[in-house]
Formats: structure tokens, sequence, C-alpha cells
């Protein structure tokens, strides 16, 4: 591993500006706020902290947030695989147009996609008109939440086990045809191990992204403390009432849970990319 | 036996593609999805907006606190992709061109404002900014609003668009490597000859589809300017809050009315997107999900 | 112009690519770096050209130490492996890109660029091709615009980072002959790395033959051929057998057969290796036979040689022996017919240094990756 180039001796000039740059910009927009956040939570003590975040309302937000992440991610990661392998594998008109759509929640506002949810889901909604006489209640509800949260995270799974299932060697799934193995056999042997490492990792990332949304879910959620709240908007509600260091407190919680993912994603990763070879 | 059917057989057949029953029913179970969860609601936004006829519509799209809302949102988009423009150019030459220490790091902090909430990206801020912020004291001694003003939409909507360039031009000009800009060197160009005339001519798609992605982001972003806006009507509020106050405000055409403007970005966004990863597909980093 | 490299080592990490590499090079010479992969061949021409820096030595053009300017302001012309055309420029906008980035005090005007670009694109046959792209081109013509656009800047000394690799072999012959010509033509001072022995013996005046961050030899196309100095060329450069003997009294005992050393040696006594190129051996028959003993084992005729087997009477070792096809030596040999051969030409080294250099050969052959 080289050490930093002294400017000499580097043969392409404006390292020094570039990586000053970038670091400036980069400690000023990013570092410099979340050390704040910390430092803020960090100034409560330990106990204050625990006080902060260990309330019966803010631990069953936590619950809300992850429990529904956690559902809409494994729905995504069943119905996700299933548009993947959809579009990878079987040719149909509109293909390519079916694509491109997967990736609209990336595009879409999340405001629009809350108003829009709820109101397709609402008691009168097209699809909640359809459910209310069956008791299904979803906007308004936690189940509101989970649905908000399936349409966030799906392109994060069918994107990230795409290419995978684009690149897998047909040979192999030939081999398999040709000592015995029916399709569903041939998909649960070879196919679906080779794919489990990115599925994985799709499923991760739609979670992680579940966890912190806030503009799609408030609005469907029907925001009733203890049963529908999410973590993100207790937050907005303890900056509401001035409580700083209660909403530092809890977004410094949140952050932690961030960093924990984001360490098993890079760790799912590189388990994906040793398996590719 | 007509031929469609015996091909149909002779694939199944041959025993690596399931049979045209089995294909049938996966491909509608997934095209439902994609309609209850994508496209039911993607059309519902428009819908509900001409619920009312046109004239509603375009009442709802021109009124004073919608034109504001509108200038208030290519001023913060205006701002922010720009400067995380030249910001992604800046990292990734240092990225891609140089070997140091901290290289990863420095990747993975850069990624930091995709994994975090909206809502903490606007939380960060008012902790330094807002009245009992660290410098709340000094800025309102000074008499200058950054929290519940435009200064404070805009660097919210800076830190959620952070990551955006850089990530499409890192793994891309790492893909390119150094040797045209070191033949630019040994025929005596100098540093910003090199950066102009040779590396971003070789990356200009993957800039415009960084740029892109950042522009849908920031116009569209939500939570992390609900965050610091104040929600002032007319003067703190961008699209995406205006809707939301238009929608508790029961003024359903009025609110989707507006979304169907930020719906409609989205598609453009969408449609060049397409357009460019088809034609310019290999000169795009594979940077995907 | 002469360039001169004092002293020069260069280590990346723990691995040390040049060690104390000393050589000169003479005005308008054509100087080839011949080398296997590893040998520092290219870490060599990058140093010269300022694309590395060394962390020991020094490197002077015309006396001047150039070691505190960069690669831009050293006058060097380069062509890189890979050719590194700029992609999105047509060959005019490639061979023209070094005069329209001088600075505007000495930038020619539009038309005396258009007019110099013509001139090279018509040395280098490629004028039909100003408006195409890179992409658009085949190997040997994008190495042509690489050679072009390099020689716009009119550098002090043309540098190529082994030019005809990536070429297959027909291509590489035929632009191996143009570039031999095109340096008599302009006779700049030129060095060229390869791996390619025949490239190097066809193209350059100077060889220089490197192993392991070191150089073995340098001399004459010729000189480094007939009289190499270490095991290391004489493996390295065509082919050669390897015979182990004594060294007693002046002479290299082989078998029994003795072989007189020349007054000019000079080699201690005791275990050395004897090396000998298949076509310095004399060949002889019948009774009163001078030489190593022998006894055929196959003659192959291929092409202008006709390569001889043999194996050593006493221990059967392994001797290849070329002839012309039309020696007389060729008369009634056969498979099983006994000979006696004698070198006329042979390098001797102690039996040390000739083990190491096949340690060396044989982790190269073991797959060492070409680079």
């Amino acid at each position: 591993m080289q050490s930093l180039r002294l400017r000499q001796t580097s043969v392409l000039p404006g390292f020094g500006l570039t990586l000053g740059l970038s670091l400036a910009y980069l400690g000023l927009i990013v570092l410099l706020p979340l050390a704040a956040l910390i430092l803020r939570s960090a100034a409560l003590g330990p106990e204050g902290f625990w006080q902060a975040i260990a309330t019966p309302r803010v631990i069953a937000a936590f619950r809300v947030s992850f429990g529904m992440a956690l559902g809409a991610a494994a729905v995504n990661a069943v119905f996700g695989l299933l548009v993947a392998w959809v579009l990878v594998r079987y040719r149909f008109p509109g293909r390519k147009i079916v694509d491109a759509v997967v990736d609209l929640p990336f595009a879409l506002p999340t405001a629009v996609a809350g108003i829009a949810l709820t109101t397709l889901f609402a008691g009168n909604g097209w699809v909640g008109s359809l459910l209310e006489p069956l008791g299904i209640r979803i906007a308004f509800a936690p189940a509101g939440i989970m649905v908000a949260l399936i349409f966030i995270g799906l392109p994060f799974v069918v994107r990230t086990v795409e290419p995978v299932l684009q690149d897998i060697d047909r040979g192999v799934e030939e081999a398999a045809a040709t000592l015995g193995a029916d399709r569903w056999q041939s998909f649960r042997y070879i196919i679906f191990p080779a794919i489990l490492p990115s599925l994985l990792t799709g499923f991760a990332l739609a979670f992680a992204r579940g966890l912190g949304e806030y503009g799609s879910v408030i609005f469907i959620a029907g925001n009733m403390p203890m049963i529908s709240e999410i973590v993100p908007l207790l937050i907005v509600i303890q900056l509401e009432q001035y409580d700083y260091p209660g909403a530092a407190a809890i977004g410094t919680a949140m952050l932690a849970a961030s960093f924990v993912l984001l360490l098993v994603i890079n760790l799912l990763q590189r388990w994906a990319r040793a398996r590719g070879d | 036996m007509t031929i469609a059917t015996s091909t149909a057989r002779a694939v199944a057949r041959r025993g690596t593609s399931e049979g045209l029953a089995v294909r049938a029913i996966l491909i509608a179970l997934a095209l439902a999805f994609l309609a209850v969860f994508l496209l039911l609601p993607l059309i519902t936004v428009f819908s509900e907006a001409l619920r009312q006829g046109v004239g509603a519509y375009l009442a709802g799209i021109s009124s004073p606190d919608a034109l504001a809302a509108i200038r208030l949102t290519l001023i913060a988009a205006a701002i922010a992709v720009p400067l995380n423009l030249v910001f992604g150019i800046a990292a990734s030459w240092a990225i891609a061109k140089f070997e140091f220490r901290g290289k990863s790091l420095l990747v993975t902090l850069i990624d930091l404002p995709f994994s975090v909430s909206p809502v903490i990206a606007g939380l960060i801020y008012v902790l330094l900014f807002g009245a009992q912020g660290w410098f709340g004291p000094w800025l309102s001694a000074h008499g200058i609003k950054i929290v519940f003003a435009v200064p404070g939409i805009v660097l919210a909507t800076i830190f959620v668009t952070f990551p955006f360039v850089a990530r499409e031009l890192i793994p891309l000009m790492q893909a390119q490597g150094t040797e045209e800009e070191e033949a630019a060197r040994s025929l005596g160009a100098g540093g910003w000859q090199i950066l102009w005339r040779v590396t971003l001519p070789n990356v200009k798609w993957g800039l415009l589809y960084g740029v892109l992605l950042c522009n849908a982001r920031a116009m569209g972003e939500f939570g992390a300017v609900s965050v610091v806006s104040g929600h002032i009507r007319g003067l703190t509020n961008t699209m995406p809050l205006h809707v939301e106050i238009l929608y508790n405000e029961y003024d359903f055409v009025g609110a989707f009315a507006v979304a169907s403007l930020l719906a409609l970005l989205a598609l453009v966004t969408l449609a060049a997107k397409a357009i460019l990863e088809w034609r310019h597909g290999d000169e795009l980093a594979g940077s995907r999900g | 112009m002469r360039v001169e490299v004092r002293n020069v080592t260069k280590r990346f990490g723990s691995y040390t690519a040049l060690d104390d590499v000393t050589l000169d090079i003479e005005e308008g010479r054509f100087c080839a770096l011949l080398g296997p992969s590893g040998s520092g061949k290219t870490t060599l021409l990058r140093i010269v050209a300022g694309l590395e820096f060394p962390d020991q030595g020094v490197v002077r053009f015309a006396g001047e130490n150039v070691l505190d300017r960069n690669v831009r302001d050293r006058g060097v012309g380069f062509v890189f492996q890979h050719y590194a055309l700029f992609r999105h420029m047509t060959v005019f906008e490639n061979v023209a890109f070094g005069l329209r980035v001088r600075p505007r005090a000495t930038r020619p005007s539009r038309q005396e660029i258009a007019r110099r670009v013509g001139e090279l694109l018509e040395l280098v046959q490629l004028e039909w091709l100003a408006d195409r792209y890179p992409s658009q081109l085949s190997g040997g013509q994008r190495q042509r615009v690489a050679l072009a656009r390099a020689l716009a800047i009119e550098p002090r000394i043309l540098l190529l980072d082994e030019p005809f690799g990536a070429l297959d072999a027909k291509v590489r012959k035929e632009l191996r002959r143009w570039l031999r010509e095109l340096h008599k033509r302009l006779g700049l001072t030129s060095i060229f790395v390869t791996h390619d022995q025949e490239e190097a013996m066809e193209l350059a005046d100077q060889v220089v033959v490197m192993n392991g961050g070191r150089i073995e030899q340098v001399g004459s196309a010729r000189d480094v051929y007939a009289r190499p100095a270490t095991p290391f060329v004489y493996d390295f450069l065509g082919s050669s057998n390897r015979l182990d003997c004594v060294v007693e009294r002046g002479w290299a005992v082989v078998e029994g057969a003795g072989i007189p050393l020349p007054p000019d040696v000079v080699i201690d006594e005791g275990a050395a290796v004897l090396y000998v190129r298949p076509e310095d051996f004399v060949l002889s028959r019948g009774n009163g036979s001078d030489g190593l003993l022998a006894e055929v084992r196959e003659v192959i005729q291929s092409g202008p040689l006709v390569r001889i087997e043999l194996r050593t009477t006493r221990q059967g070792r392994r001797v290849e022996v070329d002839l012309p096809r039309a020696s007389s030596e060729l008369a009634g040999l056969e498979p099983g017919a006994r000979v006696a051969v004698r070198p006329q030409a042979f390098g001797i080294f102690p039996a040390s240094r000739a083990s190491e250099a096949q340690a060396a050969k044989e982790v190269e052959l073991a797959g060492a990756p070409q680079s």
C-alpha cells in the first residue's frame, strides 16, 4: 500500500486541490453536522440518553419501525425476486417498459407516493374498498406502513438480484437437467443458492431504507402513538416541542442502527462478490 | 398441435425453462404485484388531480402559494445540484486518479447521506442552526435565519443529494484508468486542460446520469426539508411540503395537482434514465443498486 | 540527445523493481530494453519519461538532471502499450492535442497546427483517416496514430512501451520494418521496451538485457547474441545447451573430453557450466575424432536448419546441434550414428552463477503472466 504521495512525485496534477476540496465539503456538509448530533446526545450523559430513548412511546415506535420495515423487506424479497426473475428470464410485450417502471420508487418524491398510496388504500379507495368488506384495514393502520415500505423498497431487491440472475451460467442448469432435475429442483439447489447473497443484500438495503422512511409513511400510517407511529415521526415531534436533546438522542440511536446495517450490508456485499468468483 | 405449442413444449423439454403455463402464471403474478404497488399509485395521482376537471387542476398549480413552492423547489435544486456536481468531480478525480491511504474510508463517508434517514438530515441542521442549536444564539444575534428559512432548506437538500454524482463518477473513472490522462500530461497539458479535454468528455454520460438522479432527488425531497422548513406557506414551502399542507387541509385536488407535476418530473427522469442506459449503457458504471 | 541513467533504484513497497541501474544511451540511438516480465524494463522507461520517480539515482538528458521536472516539461514523446488514444477525439484532434494545449505564447496558429498534423499523418500514412475515431481503427492504425501524436510535440526523445505487444504477428512484422525506416529518417534518440527478442534484435542499435531489476548486458544485437555475458542472457536470447563440466588447468572437461579455454577466460577451477549455442558445434565422425562423444537420436528438418538431437555417450545428456541444410557434415547422419561434437564458441560460468539463472528461468516458465 502506498503512502500519500508528495505533490512533487505525482504525475497527474490536482491531487491537493481536489482532495482538499472534497474533504472540506464533506466535513462541512456531512461530518460536522453529524458530529453535532452525536455530541448533543452525548451531552445528556448515559443516564439521560437512556431516559430519552427508553420511554414506552419510543420503544413502541422502534418496534413499529423495525417490525414494519422487516415485514416489507421480506415481502419485497419474495416479490422482488419474482419480478427480477420474470424480467431476466422471460420475454413478453412491454418488458422494457416494465423494467423502467421498477425504478419509479427511486424517482418519485416520497410525499407524492404517500398521498397516492393513502388515497388508494383508504376505505373508499380503489384497493381499499375491495379489502374493507373483508375486514382488512390498510390506511391509517400499521398495515399501511408496510404497504408504503413495500413500495419504497422494491427496486432495491430487484436491482440487486437482476445482474446476478443475468450472469448465471446456463450450462450449470443444463447439466442439472441432464442429470434429471426438474425445474423446481434446479431452482432450489442451483439457482437459489447462487443468488442468495445478492437477495440478502437487497433485503438488507430495503430494510435499511424502510427504517428511515418518512414521507411516504406518515400519510398512510395514521400516526397513532404506540400503534402506528414511526421513529422518524417521533423525532419531528420532539423537535416541534423544542426538545432538542430528546430528538438528538433518538436520532443518534437511529444513526447507530444505520451504521450497524451499513456494516452488515458491506459484509453481505463482500460475501456476494466472493461467491461470484 | 400448432407451432406455438410445439415450440413451447420443445423449450420446456430442453429442461432449462419452465413450461408455458408456469411462465404465464409467474409473469401474471409479477405484473399484478407491480400494477398494484407501482402503477395504481401513479395513476391515482393523475386521476385525483383531474377529479374536478382541468380548470380546477390548472387553478391548483397556478395559485400563488403553489407558484412560490415551485420557485423555491427550483432554487434549492439549482443550488444543490451544481454544488454537488463540482464536489462529485473533485472527489472522483482524487479517488480515481491517485493512490492514497484512507481511500475506502473516504468513499464510505461519501455514501453516508444515502444511508441515514432524511429526518436525520434535517435534524442535524436544526441542531446546528436552530434556536437552541450550536450557532443559534450567534445567528439570531446577527439576524441571520438559516433554519425555518431558505438557506436551511438548501442545506438539507445538499445533504440528501450529496453522493449522487460522486457515486456515478467514481467507479466510472476508476474503470477508465489513468492512461489517457498520463498521455495528455506527456504531451504537455496542464491540469485543467486534462480535466476539461480528456477526462470529462470520457465520463459525460455518467455525469449526466448522476445529475439527473441528483436533480430528481433534490426536487422531490420531503423528510429532510420538512424538518428545517417551518412550513411557512408561501415562503419556506417546497413543492413536496406544499403537497403535504394541502392534503392535510383536505384540498385533495390542489395537493394532487402539485403532486402531478412532481410525478411528471419523475416520469421524465425515468425516461431519460432509460434512454441513457439504452444508448450509452457501456459508458455508465455498473453501480446500480 | 544523450540519456544517462545513474544508480537508479525503485521500490514498490517491499518489491524492488530496479536495483542500482546505470546506463548510457547515445544520441540518435535506437535502444531496446529487453527482458522477461518483472525485469524492470517498463519501470525504467517510465522513470526516464517522468511517469515514475526513482527512490535513488539520477537521470540526465544531455547532461542536465531532469528528475526535478515532471513528465510535462521533459520533452519526451511517450507511446503507451495500449495506445491511450483520446477516445472521444478524432485522429486529427488526437495528433493536434499536444500543440493545442501549449501556452498561448508558444502555441502555433490554427493553420500551422493543421499543417503540422497533416505532415505527421502523412508520415505515418494515415492522412485518409483524419476524421475517424479510435474505435474505428485497427490496432496497427491506432499504434501509428499514437506515434504521430507523440511526434507532434517535437520531443527530444521517443519512448515506446511494448509498442507492438497487442498486435498480431503479421502486423507486428510490418510495423517493425516501418518503425526502423522512420527512425533512420528522423534520427531521434529512441528507447523501446519489449520482451520479444526477435523484435529487439531486428530494431535496435543497442540492446539492454534486463532481469530482476538489473542490467545483465548492454551491447549491439550481435554482441549480445554471440557473446552473452551471463547465463541469463544465454538462456533468454536464442537457445543454448548447458553442459556441466570441471575446470582444470586451463581446460574445461566434459565427460572426459577436454576443451581448451582461451587465455582471456578467467575462471576458478572447479565445477562450472558450459553454454554452447546449437549452431556453434562442429560435428566429426570416424575414429580419432576429437570432442564430446555422443549418439544421434533424431534428425529434424525444420526450415533452413537441420536440428540434430544427440545423447552423450557417458551420461546420456541431451545436446542439440543445428546445421545448415547444405552442410557437408550432414552426409549419412542417421539415428544411431556415433559422432563427436566440439564447440567453436561457448560461454563458461561457475556452477553457482549458472544455477541461479536456471532457478530464475524455472520460475519464469512456471507461469509468470506476460505483461
